[in-house]
């Protein structure tokens, strides 16, 4: 159990990490358009720089999604089966995952392998050397991995004791939980705008 | 090389994988591989790795998460809820009432936001406690807030046409543009709908509303302004060709963080909180979209397109007769599969159809953000009914069913229109500079 909540917390640390680069990246573009319709030049390179954030962001959103339970899964046939079955593909969902995010993990570290190998540089006017953005995206993929593989086991240990709490704890997010999430959201919204407005 | 009873069996085969509810990004990559092994060998899987970083290093999809932040910032910032009461003040006039300001402030808040559910979950909070003291439907009600909702991957930005582009190879840009006139014909229909059914059944909404000074609804136009320069400044640059799709969505950001600024919104937390939105939202996106791509290449190298093609060549079909066949399809398969995945899934298969029957790639992309709204507010999977049933907390499912029933039927209505008018579509996009 402190394993998983440290596996949790380390990917939000992830997630918020990779929201400001998100950030950062909206305001390297804004440059960029005003230097090249203003000034005419580039800044050269932002969409490149923006592929990497993208590439990365995703991997290590990958993990986060899955400790947030937030990647799509049909449930309208789960829902009609009884606890112990509903478990036990709810377990093997996740195990399904670890598999897949494994493959991704493998091939994606050949991919890094190569570029090494090779020295292989962005065909762009950067010439980044691939193996820069490369590593970062695979240690997303590696973060992937090993959140799988831990809720994997979880899941599987759960699904054996405890169906019910397997079912809870890795059943595909209910229409409930995704609206109790947007709920909490909006309300907090609506108390904001409620608050008189401090002329200016 | 497949055929295309293979073919079938293949997506068919996917189909109950999902059903097993696995996730679908993992099934449609678990499908690929099972493609490969079957019919080519291990070899070609050694290009996965670059396969797979390439796809997610493009940067048309750069896109996605920037405009999924643009959302989630502005729905921060309260923006929303001043501009749900802005519209009420200028529609509510109208047989129906405050009815039209759901439309109205869904296709509103659709124009600087690419998700439905967002809007769905934001209007019905936003909305729902304005009823409480009124006269009105219930259903209708609850009827125009998921219906009003689906706009939201309808009119631009949406998430939904970058991936389709992104799949096809379809100019975004152009996707976008074309979504204007379908999107804004769609609003006007469904405020008709409103006014048509106010004024058959009068007792389902009250017209009479409090009258509201000229000046004070003048001064609350202020609350427009912010979503309506996002929006020109994010299509305009896009339409002008100053800036690509996914210039546009960081300057919308900028532009998002700035009205926050101004209402006094921004906060550390707030930005936190829209942080880990935005990366859930786009992750999800991405994952599936990444095994999609896959799936996408090794249908290709399998022979699927030319299997599907030869087939349709055989049976000697109309392009009408095959758009018709594809709405039965896409009806049938939105009862049991959520949207996104619904769409991606069957890229694949049904595009090389597509191309091959001469159909305008941009024309296709909107009639398929048109059959996905359907879907949104169709049982039993329909996701926009149950994000406002959540909300409302109380009664049955049932009462949404109906309460959308004539906004489904105007729907399947303008989805004839535009097959007998393409130009409805592919009009704008042609002027695009």
């Amino acid at each position: 159990m402190r394993a998983l909540n440290f596996i949790a917390s380390t990917n939000r640390a992830f997630a918020y990490v990779c929201g400001y680069a998100l950030l950062a990246l909206t305001f390297l573009i804004v440059v960029e358009i005003f230097a090249r319709r203003l000034f005419g030049f580039s800044l050269q390179g932002v969409d490149e720089i923006g592929g990497y954030v993208v590439a990365i962001t995703g991997t290590f959103g990958f993990a986060y999604g899955l400790i947030e339970r937030s990647h799509t899964r049909i449930d309208i046939v789960l829902n009609k089966l009884p606890g112990r079955g509903r478990a036990a593909l709810n377990a093997l969902a996740m195990v399904m995952v670890t598999g897949a995010a494994v493959f991704m993990t493998w091939y994606g570290y050949k991919a890094l392998a190569d570029s090494l190998t090779f020295n292989s540089r962005a065909a762009t006017p950067l010439q980044t050397p691939t193996w820069i953005p490369q590593s970062l995206w695979l240690a997303g993929l590696v973060m992937f991995s090993v959140t799988a593989a831990a809720l994997a086991l979880h899941a599987l240990v759960l699904a054996w004791r405890d169906p019910a709490g397997a079912n809870r704890a890795y059943g595909p997010s209910s229409v409930e939980e995704e609206v109790e999430r947007e709920l909490a959201d909006a309300s907090r919204r609506a108390a904001r705008a409620a608050r008189p407005e401090v002329p200016r | 090389m497949i055929g295309f009873w293979g073919s079938v069996l293949g997506f068919a085969m996917m189909l109950g994988f999902m059903a097993l509810g696995l996730h679908v990004a993992v099934v449609m990559l678990v499908t690929s591989i099972i493609g490969v092994l079957v019919f080519m060998g291990p070899t070609p899987l050694t290009s996965y790795g670059i396969q797979l970083w390439s796809i997610m290093n493009d940067f048309l999809l750069t896109s996605i998460p920037l405009f999924v932040l643009l959302g989630e910032v502005l729905l921060r910032t309260g923006v929303t809820e001043r501009m749900y009461h802005t519209l009420s003040h200028w529609l509510s006039g109208l047989p129906g009432g405050l009815l039209h300001t759901n439309i109205g402030s869904s296709a509103v808040f659709a124009a600087v936001s690419g998700s439905s559910v967002a809007t769905a979950a934001t209007i019905s909070t936003v909305a729902l406690p304005e009823f409480e003291r009124r006269n009105y439907s219930e259903r209708m009600i609850l009827g125009t807030i998921a219906s009003g909702a689906t706009l939201g991957i309808l009119i631009p930005p949406s998430v939904n046409m970058i991936i389709y582009g992104a799949m096809t190879n379809t100019s975004i840009g152009q996707l976008f543009v074309a979504g204007i006139i379908p999107g804004v014909a769609l609003t006007v229909l469904f405020m008709l709908t409103i006014v048509v059914i106010a004024t058959l059944f009068p007792d389902t909404a009250e017209t009479i509303e409090e009258q509201i000074p000229m000046r004070e609804k003048l001064a609350s136009l202020r609350h427009l302004i912010s979503p309506a320069v996002i929006f020109f400044v994010t299509m305009g640059s896009i339409y002008f060709g100053w800036a690509t799709p996914t210039e546009a969505a960081g300057a919308g950001v900028v532009l998002a963080l700035i009205v926050g600024a101004v209402y006094r919104g921004l906060s550390w937390r707030m930005l936190h909180e829209a942080f880990l939105s935005t990366i859930r939202t786009s992750a999800l996106c991405l994952f599936i979209i990444t095994a999609a791509f896959y799936l996408n290449f090794v249908v290709g190298l399998m022979g699927v397109p030319q299997a599907m093609t030869a087939f349709v060549a055989g049976l000697g079909t109309t392009q009408l007769g095959l758009i018709l066949v594809l709405i039965v399809f896409y009806l049938i398969l939105g009862c049991f599969i959520e949207t996104l995945s619904m769409m991606v899934g069957t890229i694949p298969i049904v595009f090389p159809i597509v191309i091959y029957a001469g159909i305008d790639p941009v024309w296709f992309g909107i009639f398929l953000v048109l059959l996905m709204e359907l879907a949104l507010i169709t049982p039993p999977v329909g996701m926009n009914l149950y994000v406002v049933q959540g909300i409302r907390g109380k009664g049955s499912v049932s009462d949404l069913f109906l309460g959308v029933a004539p906004f489904v039927a105007v729907v399947i209505i303008f989805i004839a229109v535009i097959i007998v008018f393409p130009e409805l579509v592919t009009w704008l996009p042609q002027k695009m500079f």
